[in-house]
């Protein structure tokens, strides 16, 4: 059983680095909702953080959405926070862009879009994944 | 090893029954679950209400006993919690409800226990719909 | 670069997700089916030789059991497990991710 001492070890070492991979489109569920929260609680933590949207994870990047018209907070705006909160490290796969006829001037500038090959790469290089 | 488990589905879906395997297992073969963290709707677990017929698994029972047995921490995610009317006697007063009805072993905490969990550990198994 | 045990938990007949994992999927990464997803295993979906050709794909047995698919039914490529097998194989491979 790890005791409370290592636990304050562990806390003291190099941060982590977190990659949430976000795959749901938004609305139709809270789940991509509840991801960004967790996002954001992450941040206070000093870890390495990215996300990563890939499938239809992707339409949550999508501009001009007005989800006031179904009495939902808007995604988009929420994403559009992130560097406030030193969430920078955004990235988008161009795969999954492509398959949907996505335009890059249909989404945020502030992302970084990658070929399959480097989102692979991307997610090989963290400590956990965090699967939503 | 040191394991925690992120679980966001609800009791109807069989991933809440693989994410109890999956810790019974790990735990057997003497690694440690450092937390369960409940979110979305993975906070219907909280409930102590559930009343299943005699015939079929009492879900949260299971949970407690393995966490008594083992000293895990559950954790249900707050705002989550919150959302779905699980209730500790806290938010209970807080929100004036008339009743609360978090399960027993059980904690109500925020998504930092999330993050922490994942710091603490060594692998975070996610077990979801 | 990290191999990367991949978690899938759905149908290929009704979902997907099979085929999404499939489109990120490296040669030494690993594969678990469990729950709706051990219908991946049967012969006859879409990417049933994509499985075929992954070097580690496992099927959780109880999983292919309750559902009255036969463990001679499946390819012979797909190892079938129980979850003790299942907690080292998170060990062995230092990331998963869970599709659902």
């Amino acid at each position: 059983m790890m005791m409370a001492a290592e636990g304050n070890t562990r806390t003291m070492n190099a941060p982590k680095k977190l990659l949430f991979v976000l795959r749901q489109a938004p609305y139709g569920s809270t789940l991509a909702k509840d991801a960004l929260d967790a996002i954001l609680a992450t941040s206070a933590y000093e870890q390495d953080l990215s996300i990563a949207f890939i499938d239809d994870g992707v339409f949550q990047l999508i501009n001009n959405q007005q989800a006031e018209l179904i009495d939902q907070k808007n995604i988009a705006r929420i994403l559009s926070a992130l560097p406030l909160y030193d969430i920078t490290q955004l990235f988008v796969c161009a795969a999954s862009l492509a398959e949907r006829g996505i335009a890059l001037n249909a989404i945020s500038e502030d992302i970084t879009v990658l070929e399959p090959k480097a989102l692979r790469t991307l997610l090989s290089q963290q400590d956990h994944l965090l699967s939503f | 090893m040191i394991f925690s488990l992120a679980i966001y589905s609800s009791l109807s879906a069989q991933s809440q029954d693989s994410a109890y395997q999956f810790a019974h297992a790990l735990l057997s073969q003497g690694h440690q679950l450092y937390r369960v963290f409940f979110y979305h709707d993975g906070a219907y677990q909280g409930s102590a209400l559930p009343c299943p017929p005699q015939d079929e698994t009492d879900h949260t029972a299971r949970w407690q006993a393995l966490a008594k047995t083992y000293n895990i921490d559950l954790v249900i995610c707050i705002a989550a919690g919150l959302r779905r009317g699980i209730l500790d006697q806290r938010e209970a007063q807080r929100y004036e409800k008339a009743q609360y009805n978090l399960a027993d072993g059980f904690t109500l905490s925020g998504l930092g226990q999330l993050v922490e969990a994942t710091v603490q550990s060594d692998r975070l198994i996610t077990f979801a719909r | 670069m990290s191999a990367i045990l991949h978690i899938v938990n759905q149908s290929p007949f009704s979902s997907t997700l099979l085929k999404q994992c499939m489109d990120r999927f490296n040669n030494d990464d690993g594969l678990i089916l469990l729950e709706d997803g051990v219908y991946g295993a049967m012969p006859k979906h879409p990417y049933a030789q994509n499985v075929c050709n992954i070097k580690r794909c496992y099927a959780i047995k109880n999983d292919l059991l309750a559902r009255g698919i036969s463990l001679d039914d499946i390819s012979d490529s797909i190892q079938v497990i129980d979850y003790d097998e299942f907690v080292q194989l998170t060990i062995e491979f230092p990331l998963s991710h869970s599709w659902y």
